[in-house]
């Protein structure tokens, strides 16, 4: 997060570094990175590889279940042709689930930073006490209230407002499951850039003829930009990989992306070439949009 | 969105309260600051100036009383709708836009149509025209106090409110930024009130300065006439140094009313003493007391002490000297004599000073 919100140093007013220390501090700095380096190789780089290796495997024929190393990109083309839609939902779902996630916690971050007073660390507590139970069973409990059986059916039912009698089982319940489960990694950034925001800033806008309305479009969410792009971030990129709220509160058919990488790689046999292909093209879009999204709303020029 | 309010005139407070749950900030204040005028609001931290300042500038809505411009009653009014501006403590810039953005943003929410010609202006007024594309954040603390000032006065508002607008800035940058405001409120015209504790600086700029304690003003005048004459202790000790000592009157001869002050006889003009019986605070400024070591002819207002400390400053050499009453007073030698003083501590020496100079107070705070 910080990374996102560094601001982009100014030769001109940043001071030149010391010269004759630099030789020295750089083993320490060094040292100091090692262990991280080594966990990044070891975790992360090298199984990286091992899946691109994979992914490029082809399959004995007649043998499922059995791959010889080869350079066969045509996992890549049967995970784009025949799961294209999976990825297109997985988008979907996800960017819904940021909105939605966006639209509650705005709201919610603002009060915290501004309004809650003396509450503010209840509220804080609040947020965060979720993550004191673990995420299945978040979602498990999310299964239960929109059940068929569950008070929320009840009511919109009661209400007419249910024409398909049913929330469970639906995208309708995995966009609700997302936004819930990601919450948090939205509230907590804005949280953080509004609380951090000198209120006379935002008086000044008054003081200079912006209403309530124009300060907060002018000032106040703009200053909070950093925290907004950190918030969608951290939602949008689990959240178009996640399989467990597709799987627990979804339809049968229709999955994302993250349910097909699951399957292949657990119940269908040979799967795992198209596997490791899918989670590589999961990953590489995912990559492109955020540097898109990044380079559209960059917040490398704000505080 | 209401427009901006229009109001041209003085700027008046009328009986204003402001109270936080049981305190009391401002008490019933009342103020009237002439169109055009520099006036300084004076105070120790918690004063309640900052809470006068926000009320004119419709940030907080007094308890009661009435704040107006001209005819204008503007009491209830929001800070949007008021023709005030304002320059904050911490300068308040908005820190994702440039500095031009900045100073642009008001003329663009009153829909000015050469909003960024106006910008430039105030910028060139401020000197800060080479800035114009920077960020803040890239700036120095004087350089942001300017681009706050011209971010207020583009909008050439009826009153420009400063509230401490240099107490974050280096002794000699504030020196500078003291005649450059000084130098910009007479170029522009525009009334400007000016919130500070520093008494040097409130003297140095304002026309008129109205000493604050406890949510009341003490007293309101030309720096010079508070200096010279104090009404309340708290003015005494506040603005500048005094020389005092508690006392009680014991007559009157001709023009003068004669205290006791601890076995010592002194003289305050009628006319310059708040009190005519009972007990006085008497004062008399550093500066007005000469020191020797001989007993000066003529009597009533010299006084032996003992020298405590000496310090050479310059072009004046300041003595403390412990008074037969128990307190220490503080008085200067300008360095012109070939044959300086050369006085040590411990010495014994004789204090005196102008009768006319003096002043009485009453001794309680009101």
């Amino acid at each position: 997060m910080s990374a996102l919100a560094h601001v982009a140093g100014d030769p001109a007013v940043d001071p030149a570094a010391p010269a004759p220390e630099t030789r020295k501090r750089s083993w320490t700095a060094y040292l100091l990175l090692l262990p991280g380096v080594l966990w990044l190789g070891v975790f992360f780089l090298l199984p990286l590889v091992q899946l691109a290796a994979v992914s490029l495997q082809s399959r004995y024929p007649g043998f499922p279940g059995y791959y010889y190393s080869d350079v066969n990109f045509s996992n890549y083309a049967a995970a784009l042709t025949d799961y294209a839609p999976h990825f297109a939902r997985s988008f979907v779902y996800a960017g819904l689930a940021t909105l939605f996630a966006f639209l509650i916690s705005y709201p919610l971050a603002y009060a915290m930073a501004f309004k809650a007073g003396r509450w503010r660390n209840l509220m804080l507590i609040c947020v965060i006490a979720p993550f004191f139970t673990s995420f299945i069973l978040r979602t498990f409990a999310w299964s239960q209230i929109l059940a068929d059986e569950g008070w929320v059916v009840g009511v919109l039912s009661f209400l007419h407002l249910l024409p398909g009698g049913s929330i469970i089982n639906t995208p309708v319940a995995v966009v609700a499951g997302l936004t819930y489960n990601f919450l948090p990694f939205m509230v907590l950034p804005i949280y953080a850039s509004l609380e951090r925001a000198d209120p006379r800033v935002i008086e000044a806008g008054g003081d200079l003829y912006a209403n309530g309305i124009t300060t907060f479009r002018t000032v106040t969410l703009p200053m909070s930009m950093p925290g907004v792009l950190a918030g969608t971030l951290l939602t949008f990129i689990p959240a178009a990989g996640d399989f467990v709220n597709m799987e627990l509160l979804g339809p049968q058919r229709g999955k994302m992306v993250g349910n097909v990488i699951n399957d292949q790689f657990l119940a269908v046999p040979g799967g795992y070439p198209v596997a490791a292909a899918l989670s590589f093209t999961l990953m590489t879009a995912i990559l492109v949009m955020v540097f898109l999204y990044v380079r559209r709303f960059g917040t490398e020029e704000l505080v | 969105m209401p427009g901006v309010r229009q109001a041209r005139g003085d700027l008046r407070l009328e009986k204003v309260t402001k109270t936080f749950g049981d305190f009391v900030a401002v008490d019933d204040l009342s103020l009237d600051v002439p169109r055009g005028s520099f006036f300084a609001l004076l105070g120790p931290s918690g004063c309640g100036k900052t809470t006068t300042l926000r009320m004119v500038a419709g940030l907080e809505q007094p308890t009661d009383g009435r704040v107006l411009i001209g005819d204008t009653d503007l009491t209830g009014s929001r800070p949007y709708e008021r023709p005030v501006n304002t320059v904050f403590q911490s300068y308040a810039l908005f820190p994702h836009m440039t500095v031009r953005d900045n100073v642009a943003f008001g003329p663009k929410r009153r829909k000015e149509k050469d909003a960024a010609q106006r910008a430039d202006d105030a910028l060139e007024l401020v000197q800060m025209t080479q800035f114009a594309q920077r960020k803040p954040v890239q700036l120095s603390g004087g350089q942001q106090q300017r681009v706050a000032l011209a971010r207020a006065l583009v909008n050439h508002p009826e009153v420009l409110l400063l509230d401490e607008p240099l107490g974050a800035l280096d002794l000699k940058l504030r020196r500078e930024m003291q005649v450059e405001l000084k130098r910009i409120q007479t170029e522009v015209g525009l009334t400007f009130i000016h919130v500070t504790h520093d008494q040097e600086e409130a003297m140095t700029m304002a026309d008129t300065v109205a000493v604050m304690n406890k949510g009341r003003i003490e007293q309101l005048g030309p720096p010079a006439e508070l200096y010279d004459l104090p009404l309340t202790r708290f003015v005494a000790t506040f603005l500048g140094q005094a020389n005092t000592g508690v006392g009680t009157i014991e007559g009157v001869d001709g023009e003068h009313l004669v205290a006791d002050v601890l076995g010592t006889k002194v003289r305050i003009l009628k006319s310059r003493s708040q009190v005519n019986e009972g007990q006085v605070l008497f004062g008399v400024r550093p500066e007005k007391v000469t020191v020797s070591r001989k007993q000066p002819d003529g009597v009533g207002n010299d006084v032996k002490g003992v020298v405590r400390d000496v310090s050479f400053l310059g072009v004046a050499t300041s003595y403390l000297v412990d008074m037969p009453s128990g307190t220490t007073w503080s008085c200067y030698e300008q360095n012109l004599d070939v044959e300086p003083l050369d006085l040590r501590p411990g010495d014994g020496v004789w204090l005196t000073w102008n009768p006319g100079h003096a002043f009485g107070v009453p001794v309680e705070e009101s």
